[in-house]
């Protein structure tokens, strides 16, 4: 090989290496956080992190954050994530926005704890974190913003227990390795422990693929042909119209998670009697209000806030129906 | 017409110069902050995941200058690093030994890759395709999903040889890059892939013994890449059976953008390495402008064509096949 | 006047491949164009068959100026070119390739019938008896050639532009071609033919032109000039076309061991039994038309293909080779006939082509770049190899050149038994010229060389013993000293010989 290019191409390898040097080593304080001194023109970046873009429920929070983004008219949102759930794919996300330097970052955790660390390197380097959806609590993050999942599986077992009589089998459905996800299996867990006829006889895993629910149910009821409930912790078998329609909803209740369409048509048709609502939008949009008020100095009065969830039974579909479309299209 | 050769890596280094200063400019911050791109922190950041595709792409370069085509390289990544995690991690091993293994991993890959192009005398997209599902399938067997935490094992603040981490992935990419171009130019066996990758059947005729050429070609493939993947389980702390998943494709992209050609005989192992890097600015820079996110691979691919047909321009300067 | 040059000129970068060339072909004659490779006569071409622009001068085709952009345009012109190389698909039909780029199609879709029966109409003008739907690959590389022909005849061309037809013909077929080529004549297609066999020249042509070094020599009337009165005209000094003897058998003497031998050997379906002897210092020549198996011969000695039977044997000792790389270890190398197919290396540089045998086999790890530079200058100037350097590629060298190129890389690594499988196939006179002195210089000095060539001149002017090849097997020894191209012929065929 020709010399003089060696020789170059060790000067420009050289060259990058000596700024890194230089500058910083890995975990050196960045810029302290900045007031609000800054002339009102400039745009604060936030990136918001969903835990893969390939799942639908995150879409809401995307348009909560962007709205809420263009209200403000100061706020640029950076949205990005792993095409499908990958925590390493994911950790490298975040890494990249803290070199990146963004301004704040709001990020549902694949993996809580594997994103500790990266989490801590964000906040001494200046950067605030906040959680929504999937907290990571062993990090230095400000807050998380989400359903208390452990109430909220409580709430769904309770409902299951009133909508069975306290008695008959049931089947659960969540997905392993997610760590919000487990705790709402503990609180359904937690709850149906205090009805002594309800027996849980199986819990599937999904692993994130909403096309398998139908699979799923469909052994199950196979297995279990008197099954007196199914109830998911997420809300795959609602996220497609013929995961239930061979449920007979006379013998088989479904208790499930999250409202997103066609959830709220399938609760009508009444094959779902209870549908626990997040607060979609909210995710993005609280994310971006929280971010600015911590940017301008005022700090959340907690660390965990909870959104709370919507119980939406066919009483209140209707009102719970208008009440998202305002927020889709804006207020 | 060395000086068309050197013309070839020159380029790929214009391009990746051009593109850090669009990129510069592109997302220069408003007065007083610092540069979100052009930072010595998201400068490592670059190398540090580009490499794993470098490390990789050094050897698809040589196989690719031969004529032939590895697919496998995603796979063996991915493989590698589960068998160091589990020799690591659940088995107990000391840490060199685990990698070692993970490092014969590659020679095995190689060697079966080897054995169905040189003596089964496979063609090498079918072959390497097999090895593919083959290693990738292992992976998931021995795995059955999990994965294992590497990063929990190794002792805090750990400096393999004294370096930090971060720099391990892109120190080891360019010693491959510099070694590996050093072979291709200066000793006979570079000189005997660069023949059989431009006419097989002459190199043949003159002499050359082709078997074992094309052999090491795959075995060298497949320990880069089992070296790309124990990297990649050091520095991401898990080694994991559906790593790397789809990586051959932005490997082999990597070295056509260097310059290499898919009908052999022509290419670069140095600029398969400018090429990682042109796609790793790019990776790294999208995502921060706002609503690009989508457009991530789109972007890729329009970019290979543009400097594939760029670098076809320059050749056809010379009146050459 | 149908086909008229006007000072046409062309330069590729340093090269001045024509300088001001004026002549003109005459509506309905037979018209010939000589000159040894580099003389300019394959840039003429393209730039007639509109692959090449000329920079200067004026082609006027039937009193209009002709300037064609493309070859569908000389096509459409009428100028039907036949080419050299084989161009060919080899898995298509003979009526695909005929139409290949013109097909016949009805509401927009293939006329496979139309197309079918135009194929057997210009077969059938060309006597050839080839099945229309037969695949090319199957076809023998002289049927090939026809094919070429046939594809430019398929479509009414007024002037049928042919550049070396005869190189894979036998004389038989040569025959053939001739008197097709005569019929045409006959019907008005004017003939322009480009080829480097003299007694082909004198046999169909009614002018000669001559170039030389990219300028017009003369243009001359066949009737009026002969044989060496051209060959002057070309290389610009008389050249000995007799038999020189190699000085080794002269002087020396056959003892011991035969450099080279086959004992009986055979590969089923090309060859059956062949027993030779290749002696140090002596030149062996091996005749035979095309489908003899003369080629698989070489190539099986050489170890690219294991013998069904029999054994070979270097020195007297028996020797397996399991590959070029052994043969060539053990001294015993192979110019083989298609040169851009099975020899160069278009990717590198004259000089990595030069040097790769010796280096390769050599062993050494490491590239000398200094000493094969050096070593690479030197055989270009041995050879006198006309190239830009040793850093030009190969695909900037004329035929003969590139030829030069092939049989020096092999010289460089000092062999002991040189295998030659048509030398100066496609070579300009003066390269071959040449060549055949290095061959002889070299077994002068005790190399044992075995040449095939299907070009009775040459074998006879070469080869101090001639062996025959027929339909695979030995017919018959000849001694070069008192051989003539009749014996030869007739061992050759069986028959009494008609040339």
């Amino acid at each position: 090989m020709n010399r003089a290019r060696l020789v170059v191409l060790s000067l420009l390898f050289a060259a990058g290496c000596g700024a890194g040097a230089a500058g910083c080593s890995i975990g050196c304080p960045g810029p302290p956080p900045r007031t609000d001194a800054a002339p009102a023109a400039r745009k604060m970046r936030f990136a918001i992190i969903p835990k893969a873009l390939d799942i639908p429920v995150f879409n809401y929070a995307k348009i909560g954050a962007d709205r809420a983004a263009k209200e403000y008219g100061d706020v640029e949102v950076l949205w990005n994530a792993p095409v499908t759930a990958d925590q390493l794919k994911q950790k490298e996300i975040l890494e990249s926005y803290i070199t990146q330097r963004v301004d704040g970052i709001a990020i549902s955790s694949l993996n809580g704890e594997f994103l500790a660390e990266t989490i801590n390197r964000a906040m001494d380097a200046g950067i605030p974190v906040i959680t929504w959806d999937s907290d990571a609590p062993t990090s230095k993050r400000i807050a998380f913003y989400g359903v208390d999942d452990l109430a909220s599986g409580r709430i769904l077992g309770e409902q299951a227990i009133k909508l069975t009589g306290g008695k008959g089998k049931v089947a659960l459905i969540t997905s392993f390795g997610a760590t919000n996800l487990q705790n709402r299996l503990n609180g359904v867990k937690e709850a149906l422990a205090k009805a002594p006829g309800i027996q849980i006889v199986e819990t599937y895993d999904i692993k994130e693929d909403t096309i398998r629910a139908a699979e799923i149910i469909a052994t199950g009821s196979r297995r279990y042909p008197d099954l007196a409930a199914w109830i998911s912790v997420g809300g795959w078998p609602v996220f497609t119209r013929n995961a239930l329609a061979n449920i007979d909803p006379s013998k088989t209740k479904v208790i499930c998670f999250d409202t997103i369409s066609p959830a709220l048509d399938i609760l009508r048709e009444g094959k779902v009697q209870v549908l626990l609502g997040q607060k979609y939008f909210g995710w993005g949009s609280e994310s971006v209000r929280l971010l600015r008020d911590i940017k301008q100095g005022k700090n959340p009065p907690s660390p965990i806030i909870d959104s709370g969830v919507d119980v939406v039974t066919k009483e209140n579909v209707d009102a719970y129906e208008q009440q998202w479309k305002k927020m889709e299209i804006g207020k | 017409m060395k000086q068309l050769r050197a013309i070839r890596e020159l380029s790929t280094i214009a391009i990746l110069i051009a593109e850090v200063l669009f990129f510069a400019w592109y997302l220069s911050p408003e007065a007083g902050r610092a540069h979100p791109f052009l930072n010595a922190e998201n400068a490592l950041l670059i190398l540090k995941y580009s490499s794993i595709y470098g490390i990789a792409a050094v050897g698809a370069a040589v196989v690719i200058i031969s004529g032939g085509i590895d697919l496998a390289p995603g796979a063996v990544i991915a493989l590698a690093g589960v068998v160091t995690g589990q020799l690591y991690v659940v088995d107990g091993w000391a840490l060199m030994p685990s990698l070692a293994a993970g490092l014969l991993i590659g020679v095995a890959s190689g060697l079966l890759t080897s054995l169905l192009v040189v003596i089964v005398k496979l063609p090498p997209f079918i072959a390497t395709l097999g090895v593919m599902g083959i290693t990738r399938g292992i992976a998931f067997i021995i795995t059955e999903g999990r994965y294992y935490d590497v990063s929990g094992r190794l002792p805090p603040g750990w400096r393999p040889m004294g370096v930090p981490i971060d720099w391990l992935a892109p120190i080891v990419m360019f010693v491959m890059a510099v070694i590996f171009q050093i072979l291709m130019t200066r000793f006979q066996w570079g000189r005997s892939v660069f023949s059989i990758g431009g006419n097989e059947t002459a190199a043949l005729f003159s002499g050359i013994a082709i078997g074992r050429v094309k052999a090491s070609v795959y075995v060298i493939s497949g320990v880069l890449a089992s070296l790309a993947g124990i990297v990649l389980v050091l520095v991401q702390g898990q080694g994991k059976a559906d790593l790397a998943t789809g990586y051959e494709l932005d490997i082999i992209a990597s070295a056509v953008v260097g310059g290499a050609s898919l009908a052999g005989g022509r290419g670069s192992v140095m600029g398969a390495v400018l090429g990682t890097l042109i796609f790793g600015v790019l990776r790294n820079a999208l995502p921060q402008i706002p609503g690009a996110t989508f457009y991530d691979r789109l972007i890729v691919g329009v970019v290979v064509i543009i400097i594939v047909v760029a670098d076809q321009l320059l050749l056809r300067r010379s009146p050459k096949s | 006047m149908s086909l008229r040059f006007e000072r046409i000129d062309k330069s590729f970068g340093a090269v001045h491949a024509l300088r001001g060339v004026s002549f003109d072909v005459a509506e309905g004659e037979a018209h010939a164009l000589v000159g040894e490779n580099g003389a300019g006569k394959s840039t003429l071409l393209k730039i007639l068959a509109g692959l090449v622009r000329a920079d200067r001068g004026e082609m006027r085709w039937q009193g209009k100026p002709f300037a064609p952009s493309s070859p569908r345009e000389a096509i459409e012109h009428g100028i039907g070119m036949v080419y050299q190389e084989m161009l060919c698909l080899p898995n298509l039909s003979v009526s695909a390739n005929i139409f290949c780029g013109r097909e016949i199609t009805r509401l927009g879709r293939l006329d496979e019938a139309a197309m079918r029966s135009r194929t057997q109409q210009v077969l059938d003008r060309l006597s050839l008896k080839i099945d229309p739907d037969a695949l090319a690959e199957s076809l023998s590389a002289a049927h090939r050639q026809l094919l070429q022909v046939a594809r430019a005849l398929a479509f009414d061309c007024r002037i049928l532009v042919l550049d070396e037809p005869t190189t894979a013909l036998t004389d038989a077929e040569a025959d053939h071609l001739f008197a097709v080529l005569r019929e045409l004549k006959k019907g008005g297609t004017t003939i322009l033919y480009v080829s480097h066999r003299l007694p082909e020249v004198f046999r169909l042509c009614d002018r000669i032109t001559v170039l030389r070094d990219g300028s017009l020599v003369d243009t001359f009337t066949t009737a009026h000039v002969n044989t060496n009165d051209i060959v002057k005209a070309m290389v610009g000094r008389e050249l000995g076309v007799r038999r020189r003897p190699s000085g080794f058998v002269e002087t020396g003497s056959k003892t011991g061991e035969p450099r080279l031998s086959t004992n009986r050997l055979s590969r089923s379906g090309y060859f059956h039994g062949v027993s030779l002897s290749v002696w140090r210092g002596e030149i062996t020549g091996i005749f035979g038309l095309v489908g003899s198996g003369r080629s698989e011969l070489l190539e099986t000695i050489f170890g690219l293909h294991r013998p069904t039977a029999g054994e070979i044997c270097v020195d007297g000792a028996p020797v397996t080779f399991r590959s070029p790389r052994d043969a060539a270890r053990a001294g015993i190398v192979l110019v083989p006939e298609e040169r851009h197919r099975q020899s160069l290396l278009f990717n590198l540089d004259l000089r990595h082509n030069l040097v790769i045998p010796k280096g390769t086999l050599a062993g050494n790890a490491l590239i000398n770049s200094r000493d094969e530079r050096r070593d690479a200058d030197r055989i270009l100037g041995d050879w006198r190899i006309k190239a830009a350097g040793i850093d030009a590629f190969p695909d900037s060298l004329s035929g003969g050149n590139q030829q030069k190129v092939v049989v020096a890389k092999w010289m460089a690594t000092s062999p002991r038994v040189l295998l030659l499988d048509e030398p100066t196939k496609g070579v300009d006179v003066g390269a071959k010229f040449e060549i055949h002195e290095v061959i002889r210089a070299q077994a002068g000095e005790g190399l044992a060389v075995l040449v095939v060539s299907s070009d009775l001149p040459e074998i006879l002017s070469l080869a101090d013993r001639i062996l025959v090849m027929k339909e695979g097997e030995l017919q018959g020894e000849l001694d070069g000293a008192t051989a003539t191209e009749e014996s030869v012929m007739r061992l050759a065929t069986h028959d009494a010989v008609s040339v």
